[in-house]
């Protein structure tokens, strides 16, 4: 996958922070390089 | 207990990721509250983040269903993480939601790409420490 295929896919998506408010996806690597994991369930 | 391993092998390299300015974050299905025990739990201190809905997880067009999490691959890899001494304890989350890891950004820049096929496939963190050092 490219970035120009993910991009469409990501735009309108959020995710919430174990604590405090949502915050768009793309913002977390917007200005930085990060390593994102995914996780299977908790547990 | 999957997570659990992987969460495990990334605090390992936390360290390195940490010297090259390189932020952890995990995203996981579960609840916030489920979110901050697994935190607390497995001493993870990256940033935690939630997306019950799985939309993320879809957007990155990760492995999702019953033999990805139960076939005999996962299975195998089951066994393995057991005896290493990872146990499966209360679950909080999809069940059938596989994971991956990605080096991203800064803007639009997608540097290293791993799916996991099925449960406990993980990425190879020296091909990624590779990716993010590069």
């Amino acid at each position: 996958m490219t970035y120009d295929e993910l991009r469409p896919r990501i735009k309108s998506i959020t995710i919430q922070p174990f604590q405090g408010k949502e915050v768009k996806l793309e913002s977390l690597w917007n200005d930085r390089r990060i390593v994102l994991a995914f996780l299977r369930h908790f547990g | 207990m999957f997570a659990r391993q992987q969460a495990a092998a990334l605090m390992g390299i936390k360290g390195k990721l940490d010297k090259a300015g390189i932020l952890l974050v995990a995203i996981g299905s579960g609840s916030p509250e489920g979110a901050k025990h697994f935190m607390d739990k497995l001493h993870f201190t990256g940033e935690m983040y939630v997306n019950q809905d799985l939309s993320a997880y879809k957007a990155f067009k990760l492995e999702r269903g019953f033999l990805q999490t139960l076939g005999p691959s996962a299975l195998i890899r089951g066994v393995q993480a057991m005896r290493k001494g990872f146990r499966q304890g209360l679950t909080d989350g999809d069940t059938w939601q596989q994971g991956g890891i990605f080096v991203i950004g800064p803007g639009n820049k997608l540097i290293f790409q791993h799916r996991n096929k099925f449960a406990g496939d993980h990425a190879d963190l020296d091909a990624v420490l590779k990716a993010v050092l590069g």
